[in-house]
């Protein structure tokens, strides 16, 4: 039983997968694929945060 | 999985240990309100989830603090929820949750310590399996989201939920995880933005720039045909910055000459401080000190490196005239000779240290080498942040001019500044100065080798009143670069203006800013698209909800709903689950709409026009609806006070959806506090045979829990009389009379065990053999021993027939008079 339950903690939730599908944005399918680890939330945030950093150095 | 029984020990209104024994099918739990009907289903709820739905809904943590341990459980006592479950396979697993000193559970399967419950689903994907009245209130009669958060819930999608949740909350609220380098550009851009505002003959870039990323090639088309206009014919494009400064320069220094600037020191500077600071302390406090005091142990040795050439001159003399004394020539013997070389030999030996004592040396006074460069780096790199800012002490006078009285407070700022900043480093060079001194002394010390170990202490306690010094100076640039910063931009506007160089300097601003003009708007425009990620994924998730709610979700509430609907109740009902659209049909975000009719026309809402019994017994419907769906992990719902506001045909109505939901498998955990309606389930359910619990009262030690037979021998007895009366009876209803007979005869000998042997044992699940042994040890006369274990070879032991079973009125007849025998035995014992 426990292995059943390690690997649904282990894969991406489906519907995270299936709305990761239906965008066409980089930028959100980044943020969006960034939403996992045991702090989520935090996670997307630092992502956006890194999105905006290399937006504002990379060279034009 | 369903629930064997279940202890509790210290949890919320269970102070003594506590068990409860759970039929298969239906357990029924009668309490007087308060006597702790309610902390079972939440001991369940607790030990399965990690939290009461109490605690979860609640908007004050702190009011429900402490609230798990039961506060007469003595301090010895540690709370816990133990629960036997048992699997599809038919093993039993124990779940059992400690609750910890901080209010966490503790999680152990049959024993081993586990992090979460081993179970086939993730328990926030299937539906609870709890039906509690204050969890119905949350459903229906709340505001919008919330219930969209309370169907998510019941629906098995609060990751859904909790997901779309944190992408909304981050694409309406980006801000803080904007960092601070890029708020810096945007804020700079903005002033920028408002000084071109305020420049009436740049009007042709200002209306391009509103446009942001769109308007930013038209813009710089505008900044360079402004700039054209403004230098000398022969300008070269690339010299066009230069020569605008030059002409700005040149205006203002007319005015005032020197720059206000204070920067803060960079991530980079910071870090390079306190890789300094780290060295020194870490040199002065172990390879300096260890190393210079080996060389105070070393030099002692020095001595014996004299003696030891004096030797190697006296053998090699020895060894010419081996006889006499190589020094003053008289003779010397065997003995002395021997002495002589054994000196020699073991001052060679300590001759070794000499080659230690110069690499230590050397080693020495290239660490203070290299102490001292870092040294005059470190104060180097703090010094140059506030030269040109100190530079401006002399000219307080003018900048007064220019910023009092308009700008008093930036002035204030410059000449607190300055006043602070001249204390700090007037220190901070101070106690530099007694370093490099200290360090001179240290190096003169080592290569004249005379060290000190006094010298070592003094130069540690300068070198640490120096760094401490340093970081109060950085500390203050710090603290004053953000006010000297805005003072600055101020000063620089207000020298335009005396100079007439506003539009120039808004010019040069343009140029020199054009990589962040561009990125603000990039930036921006990242921002912005946030939007329309909220609106795929408000979109995604109302489609998801949809599904979920209007495809399954309303027909199996219907079916529900429609078992609990009397005749008499008037055409008000619920009418179907959707989600709320917007004019253009769109699903509006996190809206589920419960529809209505009145006699076959549409309500607005079921939640506005459903009186309150319809909306008890809807919200019942959706809890049973979702259980029942999907693959839960759980057989057993818990089923709390579902009757209140229901008058008596709604209350019957709802037994039949009990019955039913065992039938489909379910296993059923009732608690009412309705002593009347609990009987009545009983004796509705009798066949089913389960358990019944009354909570006959409650003091500080916790509830008390007594059995109850699930029916009256008498009741069955009378029940049998009827059937074997009625000449007509089918066979389903003689064979339903003689299993009855069987019960009675358990329950009987129960009885009669208690009052003879004056020990209580359960009537459940007891055989022949038991009933035999049970009543020989009564001393039932023989006889009618033999015939009541006859009664039990017609029925197996779940008093199910067996497959040779024919029901026989005669036979049944015989059942019936011998229990009625064994019935006398209790009045007549």
């Amino acid at each position: 039983m426990n292995n059943k339950l390690d690997q649904q903690h282990f894969s991406r939730e489906k519907y995270i997968e299936e709305f990761l599908a239906a965008l066409s944005d980089p930028i959100h399918k980044r943020l969006i694929q960034a939403y996992q680890g045991s702090d989520p939330v935090k996670s997307m945030e630092s992502e956006l945060g890194k999105i905006l950093l290399e937006a504002l150095h990379c060279e034009d | 999985m369903k629930i064997k029984n279940i202890t509790i020990q210290g949890f919320r209104g269970f102070n003594e240990q506590r068990n409860i024994e759970f039929h298969n099918s239906l357990t029924l739990i009668y309490a007087p309100n308060s006597y702790g009907k309610t902390s079972i289903s939440e001991a369940l709820e607790w030990l399965i989830y990690g939290k009461t739905s109490k605690v979860e809904k609640t908007d004050s943590k702190e009011e429900y603090k402490g609230s798990y341990r039961n506060l007469h459980l003595p301090d010895s006592l540690k709370p816990f929820v133990k629960v036997i479950f048992i699997d599809d396979s038919g093993n039993e697993i124990e779940f059992r949750g400690d609750l910890s000193n901080d209010e966490e559970i503790k999680r152990s399967v049959n024993g081993q310590e586990v992090d979460s419950w081993p179970l086939t689903q993730e328990i926030s994907k299937v539906p609870r399996p709890f039906i509690l009245q204050h969890a119905l209130k949350y459903l229906l009669l709340v505001r919008p989201d919330e219930r969209f958060q309370g169907f998510a819930h019941l629906l098995g999608l609060e990751k859904l939920d909790y997901f779309q949740r944190n992408v909304v909350s981050l694409c309406t609220k980006p801000d803080t995880c904007i960092p601070a380098e890029i708020n810096q550009v945007f804020k700079n851009i903005s002033a920028l933005e408002a000084r071109l505002e305020s420049q009436t003959s740049l009007i042709k870039i200002e209306k391009a720039i509103k446009k942001g990323i769109a308007g930013f090639g038209e813009a710089y088309e505008a900044v360079l045909s402004e700039c054209w206009k403004r230098v000398p014919p022969e300008t070269k494009q690339d010299s066009i910055l230069a020569q605008l400064l030059k002409i700005r320069e040149d205006a203002v220094a007319k005015i005032f000459r020197g720059h206000i600037a204070l920067p803060d020191y960079s991530g980079k500077e910071k870090y390079s401080n306190a890789e300094d600071e780290r060295y020194f302390f870490a040199t002065i406090a172990d390879p300096f000190v260890k190393g210079y005091m080996e060389l105070l142990a070393l030099a002692t040795v020095q001595h014996i490196l004299d003696r030891a050439e004096f030797f190697d001159l006296g053998i090699k003399l020895l060894d010419m005239i081996p006889d006499k004394c190589p020094f003053c020539g008289r003779p010397i013997d065997e003995s002395l000779t021997k002495h002589v070389h054994d000196v020699h030999k073991a001052l060679a030996v300590q001759k070794g240290h000499n080659e230690i004592l110069q690499k230590q040396r050397t080693e020495t006074s290239d660490l203070i080498a290299e102490l001292k460069s870092r040294i005059l780096a470190y104060q180097s790199r703090h010094k140059n942040k506030a030269t040109q800012f100190l530079a401006l002490e002399p000219t307080l006078g003018k900048l007064k001019a220019i910023l009092v009285p308009k700008h008093q407070t930036h002035f204030k700022a410059i000449e607190t500044s300055l006043k602070e900043l001249i204390i700090v480093m007037n220190n901070m060079e101070s106690s530099y100065g007694k370093v490099i001194e200290m360090i001179a002394k240290v190096e003169t010390s080592v290569s004249e080798s005379k060290e000190d170990s006094a010298l070592v202490k003094v130069f540690g306690e300068a070198l640490t009143r120096y760094v401490s010094d340093a970081r109060s100076y950085a500390q203050v640039i710090s603290e004053k670069a953000p006010a000297i910063s805005d003072a600055a931009q101020v000063f620089k506007h207000e020298l335009d203006f005396l100079a007439g160089t506003e539009d120039i300097s808004v010019l040069i601003d343009l140029l020199d800013q054009k990589h962040n003009v561009k990125k603000k708007f990039e930036i921006e425009r990242i921002l912005e698209s946030l939007k329309d990620l909220r609106k795929t994924i408000d979109q995604y998730v109302a489609n998801k909800v949809l599904e979920a709610i209007s495809n399954e979700l309303t027909s199996d509430v219907m079916e529900w709903y429609s078992q609990i609907k009397t005749t008499g109740d008037p055409d008000v009902h619920f009418a179907g689950f959707d989600m709320e659209r917007t004019k253009k049909g769109e699903l509006k975000a996190r809206r589920v709409q419960i529809k209505a009719k009145s006699y076959g026309k549409e309500l607005v809402s079921a939640v506005s026009s459903l009186s309150e019994s319809k909306l008890n017994a809807l919200g019942l419907c959706v809890s049973i609806a979702s259980n029942l769906k999907g693959d839960s992990p759980f057989d057993f719902l818990i089923i709390d006070d579902p009757i209140q506001s229901w008058d008596a045909e709604h209350e019957i109505q709802f037994i039949e959806v009990i019955r039913r939901l065992v039938e489909r498998g379910k296993q059923i955990i009732l608690m009412s506090h309705n002593q009347k309606w609990i009987d009545m389930v009983r004796s509705h359910c009798r066949t089913i045979n389960g358990r019944v619990y009354e909570i006959a009262g409650y003091t500080e030690i916790g509830p008390h829990i007594a059995e109850l037979p699930w029916d009256k021998w008498k009741e069955r007895l009378k029940q049998v009389d009827a059937i074997i009366k009625d000449q007509t009876a089918s066979s389903i209803k003689l064979q339903q009379a003689e299993e009855e007979i069987r019960f009675v005869n358990e329950e009987l000998t129960s009885e009669i065990y208690f009052k003879i042997k004056g020990v209580k044992i359960s009537p459940k699940n007891l055989n022949a053999a038991r009933v035999r042994k049970m009543l020989v040890e009564c001393g039932v006369e023989n006889s009618l021993v033999d015939r009541i274990t006859q009664t039990f070879e017609t029925t197996d032991i779940a008093h199910h027939a067996s497959e040779e079973y024919a029901a026989h009125r005669q036979r049944i007849q015989r059942y019936h008079a011998w229990a009625h025998e064994l019935a006398n035995l209790l009045d007549n014992p």
